[in-house]
């Protein structure tokens, strides 16, 4: 829980290359998130070549700071909700492993997939899904609010407040 | 310092087409906006970067961007705005070291 709540998006890296060990160890974790099926549909490219994320930051808007590396999350094929669902759970992997290793990340789904396929040599049918920069934070930004649980969760049935929950911040 | 302001000039024009190429699907003027802050980027290059080692390339670009003083639909200037962007992707792997 303390992973989950102190977890920030970084958009302010401070200079210095992630030891390709720890990347490993981040790029397990996404390994091991839950896959419909067990389909394990995701592939993962790393990118710390200068020149390559340089091109990879120009075209993707939402990139922000000068992070030393990136990982695009993708998959073969179309890409149907379940594929969607499995990036999700493994970016979570990711930013949370990240975290637990001093490592800031922020995921990054403003970019332009045909620009990133061809800057990274993917090939046909194979889509970018997420992109999520890496590097040693910089500022640690401030917790950002969140709805109570007491606006969010029902009980049995929609709308249907749970009293337990009044209250709790 | 010519060479990294070259570099840091190809970048905030990539970025500026890219962020055209967002707002590309939407109904707004945001895209031809965009492209015209493109456009008068480019219009810049030989002002400050006179002796470019990628100046023919920005010569080009302007070319093409002098044959589309009309811009047409929504979906031929998304094409477009692919191919102007598949010229700077070349661009770059021109630039970059041979591998052996």
């Amino acid at each position: 829980m303390e992973a989950i709540k102190a977890r920030r998006s970084i958009r302010s890296f401070r200079a210095g290359e992630i030891r390709d060990e720890d990347v490993i160890k981040i790029l397990d974790a996404a390994r091991w998130a839950p896959s419909g099926g067990n389909r394990q549909p995701l592939s993962y490219i790393y990118v710390k070549d200068p020149q390559t994320l340089r091109m990879v930051k120009n075209c993707s808007p939402g990139f922000y700071g000068d992070a030393p590396s990136a990982i695009v999350i993708g998959a073969q094929g179309k890409l149907g909700p379940i594929d969607l669902l499995d990036a999700g759970f493994a970016a979570q992997n990711i930013l949370l492993a990240a975290h637990s290793l001093g490592i800031g990340s922020c995921a990054i789904a403003s970019f332009n997939g045909d620009a990133i396929k061809k800057i990274l040599n993917a090939p046909d049918g194979w889509e970018p899904i997420l992109l999520i920069s890496l590097g040693y934070p910089d500022r640690i930004p401030k917790p950002p609010s969140r709805k109570p649980l007491s606006e969010t969760v029902f009980i049995n049935s929609y709308g249907n407040r749970w009293d337990k929950l009044e209250g709790l911040q | 310092m010519t060479e990294e302001l070259e570099e840091r000039f190809f970048d905030i024009l990539l970025r500026t087409l890219n962020y055209a190429i967002e707002f590309a699907g939407e109904r707004s003027y945001a895209s031809l906006r965009f492209m015209d802050l493109f456009s008068s980027l480019l219009d810049l290059q030989p002002m400050i970067l006179r002796e470019a080692r990628r100046g023919e390339f920005y010569e080009r670009l302007r070319g093409r961007l002098r044959d589309r003083q009309v811009m047409e639909g929504r979906e031929e200037r998304s094409k477009f705005q692919r191919e102007i962007l598949e010229m700077f992707i070349d661009e770059w792997r021109r630039g970059l070291p041979q591998k052996p």
